[in-house]
């Protein structure tokens, strides 16, 4: 009771503050600073669409994925580093303070964004546009610590262990591995910033992993111990969950777990952060705006269409190219009275154009299809 | 204005059930009706420990999917069985299906949300000793939480729980129990005990 009483004195009048009225139209262009709850228990919070008009994410509206809930904070952080090591490394805050900081610029994205829009449907958090943002990251060079260890003969893999646990016994652990390979790419961070303030406990504080382009699932939250490993670590969130048909499947089909793979990097997508569905808009000048990127290579162009795809323009663009990491695209033109409806496709520099649809996988992963808004000019 | 404000009061029950001591069950919504009580107790008492509601009721799913979440849920140590697993089947396929409207999330402030994840002062329950708490645990919780906090059949782990920074909530848990774990008569300095010994747990 005392909890619910001190609750209603203080966050209850914090949310109330924060809940007046969503931006109507283009009146206003800072949207709320709210998340859409898809569970609390544990946290599964959504970015609104509003905010993907920006290079970056605020990191109190940007989206929160966990497992089993995001741990107690740890009273004297470590973190370890041990397997198949010359010399297993055992770092305090200060020592990773210490060792050389990289700051970059990543999209994290959940693999699951989007799972709602698949047909047919599939269970898991049903996502709709919101499980993505774009950050600055700081942290140390996974490839440094690792150096530092001194990789034995035989490693090929790095595995990761949060501070999350599981609820029950039953419950397979998050525990998850990367390839060497990726291990060692130079933009691999074990970070402990994000948007130039230290972590947040919602994102992983003290320390979380940072594999620009490859999905969420990757970026290991509240980060305590890497094993350097000969094999994959095992286990339901490696070798069940995370997993895409190696070749593309009928939609509703059952796949073996042996015609699967791991996800890795996330495909080509563009999304319309404004305006938003079902708004209403004044006549004249006005501005198409949302985000294009892909795990897999850097943006060359976006294409907008104002007349549900008869005819394309192409958007300007604001922010540095670059491999999992989202420019903001604009397309100003003149609207007339009646209903518009706008199609986003984005193209790659190798020339591959975001798909129509997304390709249908029993999970759900990596919806990107044309994102496709309609709106009423008055 | 209206529309604004309605969505914060229903907000608001959903985060202030989140974090009070009683398992969170809202009102029963327009798909939830009455004679779906024992569908809810069900949920109340065998899920809720894990997760809440909203990760059902954003779902729209075939019998034969609803099938298969609720034996991976099994399979994960959800206690439910026998008629009980029927119940919820029917309950769950039959009111979150292909053809349900659309789930729409609450909106939470930022401000709210933070507040989700912060830690609170002990407060009264303050000063606890570890090896007391130690001894009170073996007594009262490792039957269920098993030995080393990690849970077991009839508990959930406790290493490691965010509501160990919360320790006002943790009394009033204890003391109130949830779901299918009884409500244990204990002190401020007990509860104080307890939670030195269960922040001593490695994870």
């Amino acid at each position: 009771m005392i909890a619910r009483r001190r609750f209603l004195e203080t966050g209850g009048l914090a949310l109330l503050g924060g809940l007046v009225g969503p931006a109507a139209g283009q009146a206003s262009r800072t949207p709320a600073r709210e998340l859409l709850v898809h569970s609390l228990r544990p946290e599964n919070l959504a970015t609104p669409i509003e905010w993907f008009d920006r290079l970056l994410t605020p990191t109190d509206v940007f989206f929160v994925r966990s497992h089993f809930g995001a741990p107690a904070p740890a009273a004297a952080p470590r973190l370890g580093l041990g397997g198949l090591v010359g010399r297993a490394l055992d770092l305090g805050p200060a020592e990773m303070a210490a060792l050389p900081q990289i700051t970059l610029t990543a999209v994290l994205q959940c693999a699951g964004n989007g799972r709602t829009l698949h047909e047919p449907r599939v269970p898991g958090v049903q996502w709709v546009h919101g499980a993505m943002g774009q950050a600055t990251w700081t942290g140390v060079r996974l490839r440094d610590l690792l150096e530092r260890a001194g990789i034995a003969p035989g490693a090929a893999h790095i595995g990761f262990e949060g501070r999350d646990l599981a609820p029950t016994p039953e419950t397979p652990a998050f525990h998850r591995s990367i390839p060497l390979e990726r291990a060692l790419d130079p933009t691999t961070l074990v970070a402990s910033r994000m948007n130039g303030e230290p972590l947040t406990l919602a994102h992983g504080a003290p320390l979380r992993l940072v594999v620009p382009g490859w999905a969420g699932n990757h970026w290991v939250k509240w980060l305590a111990r890497i094993r350097v490993q000969r094999e994959e670590t095992p286990g339901f969130f490696m070798h069940t969950a995370y997993r895409l048909p190696r070749d593309p499947v009928q939609p509703g089909a059952a796949v073996p777990p042996e015609s699967t793979v791991s996800v890795t990097t996330f495909p080509l997508k563009s999304l319309i952060a404004r305006p938003v569905e079902g708004s209403r808009e004044p006549r004249g000048s006005q501005e198409v705006v949302g985000v294009a990127f892909s795990g897999e290579a850097a943006i060359a162009r976006v294409e907008v269409s104002t007349n549900a795809g008869r005819s394309w323009s192409e958007a300007t663009l604001e922010g540095e190219p670059g491999l999992g990491r989202w420019q903001v695209f604009r397309l100003r033109f003149e609207a007339r009275s009646g209903q518009v409806r706008a199609v986003a496709r984005a193209i790659d520099a190798r020339g591959v154009v975001q798909p129509e649809r997304a390709t249908w996988n029993p999970s759900g992963y990596f919806w990107n299809g044309w994102h496709t808004v309609t709106w009423e000019v008055v | 204005m209206r529309r604004a404000r309605s969505a914060s009061v229903a907000v608001l029950a959903l985060v202030a059930s989140a974090c009070a001591v009683e398992p969170p069950v809202r009102a029963p919504s327009a798909g939830e009706a009455a004679a779906d009580a024992p569908a809810l107790a069900i949920l109340r008492n065998d899920c809720l420990g894990c997760h809440d509601g909203e990760l059902w009721r954003q779902q729209r799913l075939t019998d034969a999917q609803w099938a298969k979440v609720l034996d991976k849920m099994h399979r994960w140590g959800a206690p439910t069985e026998g008629e009980d697993l029927q119940v919820l089947a029917t309950h769950l396929a039959s009111t979150y299906r292909l053809d349900t409207g659309p789930f729409v999330p609450e909106r939470l402030s930022a401000e709210a949300a933070a507040d989700l994840f912060a830690s609170r002062p002990d407060g009264a329950i303050a000063g606890g000793d570890r090896a007391r708490g130690r001894e009170l645990y073996a007594e009262r919780c490792a039957p269920c939480h098993a030995e080393d906090g990690r849970g077991g059949p009839h508990g959930l782990n406790l290493v490691g729980r965010r509501m160990l920074e919360r320790a006002g909530e943790f009394a009033a848990l204890v003391r109130g129990g949830a779901g299918r774990m009884p409500g244990f008569e204990t002190t401020d300095a007990e509860a104080a005990h307890l939670l030195a010994y269960l922040r001593s747990l490695p994870d």
